[in-house]
């Protein structure tokens, strides 16, 4: 059956509007908070040769396989990935076959993209909390750490506080998503997304050029310094490696729920993938390793000297941590300017972690449009269902807070690994199987259609072939090992013996119903509406 | 000064000295600012010269 045949589709209203769609998706907090951990931890300088030889020979080629796999699939009308990989798979297997692929891709997908924007959500209604402090100036109230870790227990330990910004995010992502992609997505990522870089841009420079008042000494470019400072030794560990890997991989978006060809199904069968996609992944770096390669260790040392550096350098303490419990009280210390300062910073990272999470939700309203429940209601269950899974996390940090053990975030760690460390890289591995391998003589006429560049045939065959499928299969077994659930369950102590196991428990029921629902509209939305197309 | 050394106290009150040498810590900030901006450069130029294709 021809596209023509299959009447009209959606489609991005403007190039740009889709390249900071996509830029938006990739760039999120992990960009700001996430890579200067890993910087720290796993070498320093000398970490920009693992990250970046992974940006070259894994980063890029996967993502131009996830755009060839969504353009392809939007000439269908299939705007999700299951059905996408069900079309490319059956072109080597029996329908039968790539029913079963695609039956396991759309539960990881729905899994994944349920319980990782559910948990990401709660995230942004804390960025969220922390803008509202400081655009209403109550920031100012904060001068230490301690004062923002209580502000921060009472927003976890209140259910009915911590749902305020929680619901908040929740109903603007339903207000972004549910108008579609044109009058949606694309209107609200040219609002989000030059915001973002802006803020980005007038953080860079107070980091670089203002010195605080708090202690002369405490120089940001020394924080600076402190991150970039190469450790050679670390590359002789295979973890620097690995992680560099991860991280690619984190920061790109690949493989998680399909939200990259979700995205790329509503562009034009001519139009240009190569050079758009390579784009995008120009814009996350620039927001990775020049903005949060500097703001996080510049502003944490100008404001706080070297216990921000020694408890993520030495330590191990994740920069995000830093960024809910130590920025506010430099943010608040400041007076005036740095409720200004503040309120950038949280609205940056809200606005990097919404346009993140629309893409998410996004994907997830297509599956359920294609049982035929309509835009709207569709968005509405998959912010419904978001609700629902991100509703653990609100009531643990009560429970928690109530008996005096935290708050914790069991159920949001738990949940974190498993879909945000393992399922992502399973989709990824399917995709470069299935969709690159397999076919990667079509797969390379596809990606190279339309191209304003033509992708190196190296590249792409070399990478699907043997440089990607080694790597993941090496991070399905590296990323699990370097989360140690142990250590999730086992962190508050003896108190929390039975809410933690509880919690991880209720976690796992929510990801094995989601997937096999997943598992379920796949076939059901396959045998109802893709069974015969692209023969 | 660019060699730096911090003492860190552990929780049994046992103070570690690190000791920093961050002086070529500028050289790799730098050559990560210049993967980036060659990566970008070559975007644009492609963009540039994909658009006078389509004028031709």
């Amino acid at each position: 059956m021809g596209e023509q045949q299959l009447g009209p589709r959606e489609t991005w209203a403007t190039k740009w509007g889709l390249i900071l769609a996509m830029a938006g998706n990739a760039i999120g907090l992990g960009n700001f908070l996430r890579f200067p951990g890993r910087v720290a931890l796993y070498g320093g300088g000398a970490y920009l040769l693992p990250y970046f030889l992974s940006l070259f020979i894994l980063g890029i080629p996967i993502m131009w396989l996830e755009w060839a796999i969504g353009r392809y699939g939007g000439q269908y009308r299939a705007h999700w990935l299951a059905p996408m990989m069900y079309l490319i798979t059956k072109k080597r297997m029996s329908k039968g076959n790539a029913l079963a692929v695609a039956a396991i891709i759309g539960g990881l997908s729905l899994a994944t993209g349920v319980m990782l924007t559910a948990y990401y959500t709660n995230i942004l209604g804390w960025m969220a909390f922390w803008a509202g402090m400081s655009i209403s100036g109550r920031i100012t109230e904060v001068t230490t750490t301690g004062q923002a870790v209580m502000f921060l227990v009472e927003l976890l330990s209140d259910p009915l506080y911590n749902l305020v910004p929680f619901v908040f995010t929740l109903i603007m992502l339903f207000i972004i998503v549910a108008p579609g992609i044109a009058k949606g997505i694309e209107r609200a990522v040219k609002i989000m997304m030059p915001l973002l870089f802006l803020f980005a841009v007038v953080l860079l420079i107070v980091t670089l050029t203002w010195r605080t008042p708090i202690k002369p000494e405490w120089d940001s470019i020394k924080g600076m310094m402190w991150m970039w400072t190469p450790r050679a030794e670390k590359l002789a560990d295979p973890a620097s490696w690995l992680e560099g890997a991860g991280q690619i991989f984190f920061t790109l978006s690949l493989g998680i729920a399909g939200i990259i060809p979700t995205y790329a199904s509503y562009i034009k069968r001519e139009d240009d993938i190569a050079l758009s996609a390579l784009t995008t992944a120009t814009l996350n770096e620039i927001a990775e390793v020049i903005m949060g390669g500097t703001i996080a260790f510049g502003l944490g040392y100008a404001f706080g000297g070297a216990d921000p550096i020694i408890a993520v350098y030495i330590r191990g303490k994740s920069p995000f941590s830093l960024a809910i419990t130590s920025y506010p009280a430099f943010f608040g210390s400041l007076g005036g300017i740095g409720a200004a300062l503040g309120a950038m910073w949280y609205i940056l990272l809200w606005f990097a972690g919404v346009t993140s999470a629309m893409a998410l939700a996004n994907s997830v309203t297509e599956m359920f449009s294609d049982l035929g429940l309509g835009r709207k209601i569709s968005a509405a269950i998959s912010v419904a269902l978001l609700f629902i899974c991100g509703l653990p996390i609100v009531i643990e940090g009560h429970i928690t807070a109530f008996y005096d053990w935290g708050p914790t975030t069991v159920y949001l760690d738990y949940t974190d690994f498993v879909i945000g460390s393992l399922s992502l890289v399973v989709i990824a591995l399917l995709e470069t199987i299935f969709a690159g391998y397999f076919i990667w003589k079509e797969g390379y006429e596809e990606v190279n259609r339309g191209g304003l560049m033509k992708v190196p045939l190296w590249m792409w065959k070399g990478v699907l072939s043997v440089i990607a499928p080694i790597f993941l299969v090496a991070m399905i077994i590296w990323l699990p090992y370097s989360a140690r659930p142990s250590a999730i369950i086992a962190q508050t102590g003896a108190p929390m013996e039975w809410l933690g196991p509880a919690m991880a428990a209720l976690s796992s029921a929510f990801i094995i119903v989601l997937f096999v629902a997943g598992a379920i509209i796949t076939i059901k939305a396959i045998k109802k509406k893709y069974l015969t197309l692209g023969e | 000064m660019s060699v730096e050394t911090l003492t860190v106290v552990t929780t049994n009150g046992k103070e570690i000295p690190i000791v920093i040498d961050y002086s070529s810590a500028p050289i790799f900030m730098a050559l990560g600012w210049l993967v980036v901006l060659l990566i970008t450069l070559y975007a644009i130029y492609k963009w540039k010269s994909g658009k006078g294709a389509e004028k031709k």
